[in-house]
């Protein structure tokens, strides 16, 4: 299967899955393409509302590629089911293996969205806000992207672009020209520097991306050490290559109930991870540009039950 | 479903203004191949376009990389299989 056909068995499946009323959509890499912001990712990532996981699943089961069945992925998957994606963990699905194989990764939550994603979809895709959103990652490749994406989001009139400009010419010559709400100026405090030609714009803008770095960093090692004992579980209960989607879940459900932490960053303490992410950042940056950090309380609302 | 801050988009010299703007930021963050990729092609030619970039990923013998949110999963699987065979 060729990129463009793989790229519409994604399509497909989630037109599938809408006919079935199950509330999906594309984030990610493929939104990127999508949005004319070509990723070179052939993974899939879907949101998908965890009251139609079952839904999902029976699907996901029917579903054949080049002649394999949908399988979780190798013994890293957490299982589909609310109870975990609740607390911020994603589920893992594939056809066939090595490089060829196909990959669908299933978030019954935006991490990092601010509001619910159920409210801000545009046809298979979940929009440029959320897409944004989701890829203040710890890696350098993201970056570039939120900022085009905060910059589509101008030029359609959604002003919450304004949230995800992080580079500081492109800012302040949008924010030269451009009006920008004072609500968002007081929830990402840089977007007055930019508006006053300041000239720490730029120390500023570093410092709030060092910032949401840290927090997934940080984030990240409090999930791999929940997730190490469900690991040593789930290869532990050698699950047969055999076995049906549908027994692969019932062994990781068995496996979660017993070694898998529903909601890690929550039982770790919410305020106490951003103090963390916090120092961290203040490690990396000049202090007076932690005054311009941002209220990142809202990107967190993932989690609540 | 619209977003909930949907307002008048915007027209004009503005929107000739953020266009320009994002195409400087095209340039400078991904060069100016990529920006035409993303600017002047249709969705058709940019997934033929990146489905070449992937095949001479392929045919380099590298690996795409993973997407971010099993990327750390697969490290953490890796050292839990070591440590399991260590121990057996």
């Amino acid at each position: 299967m060729n990129d463009t056909e793989l790229h519409e068995f994604y399509l497909e499946t989630v037109r599938q899955l809408r006919r079935r009323g199950v509330l999906c959509a594309i984030t990610s890499g493929l939104a990127c393409v999508h949005y004319n912001v070509a990723e070179t990712t052939k993974d899939c990532d879907l949101l998908c509302h965890p009251d139609s996981f079952g839904a999902l699943l029976e699907v996901l089961s029917t579903l054949e590629r080049d002649g394999h069945q949908c399988r979780y992925r190798g013994n890293l998957s957490p299982p589909l089911d609310a109870r975990w994606h609740r607390g911020g963990w994603t589920s893992h699905f594939t056809w066939g293996h090595g490089p060829t194989a196909v990959t669908l990764d299933v978030f019954g939550r935006a991490l990092r969205g601010s509001t619910p994603w159920e409210h801000d979809i545009s046809g298979l895709f979940i929009s440029q806000h959320v897409v944004a959103e989701m890829k203040r990652t710890n890696r350098d490749k993201d970056w570039p992207f939120i900022s085009l994406l905060g910059e589509q989001l101008l030029e359609a009139g959604d002003p919450r672009g304004w949230l995800h400009l992080f580079d500081a010419e492109m800012l302040a010559r949008l924010a030269r020209r451009h009006d920008c709400p004072d609500e968002l100026m007081l929830r990402r405090p840089v977007l007055r520097l930019a508006k006053q030609g300041d000239s720490r714009l730029r120390v500023a803008l570093q410092a709030e991306r060092r910032f949401w770095e840290e927090l997934d960093r940080l984030r990240i090692e409090v999930l791999r050490r929940a997730l190490r004992p469900y690991l040593v579980a789930v290869a532990r209960a050698a699950i047969s290559d055999s076995a049906s989607l549908s027994e692969q879940h019932a062994v990781r459900i068995r496996c979660a109930e017993t070694s898998l932490a529903q909601s890690p960053l929550l039982e770790y303490g919410l305020e106490r991870h951003l103090a963390d992410a916090r120092e961290a950042t203040a490690q990396l940056v000049r202090p007076e540009a932690l005054e311009w950090l941002p209220d990142v309380t809202p990107n967190f609302s993932f989690l609540a039950p | 479903m619209n977003a909930p801050f949907k307002i008048n988009p915007i027209r004009g010299r503005a929107l000739s203004h953020a266009k320009a703007v994002a195409r400087r930021f095209h340039e400078q963050a991904f060069g100016e191949e990529l920006a035409r990729v993303n600017l002047d092609f249709t969705l058709a030619e940019r997934l033929e376009y990146l489905n070449w970039m992937r095949d001479t990923v392929r045919r380099s013998g590298r690996e795409l990389p993973p997407s971010h949110s099993v990327a750390w999963l697969l490290e953490v699987e890796k050292e839990v299989e070591a440590e399991e065979a260590k121990k057996a």
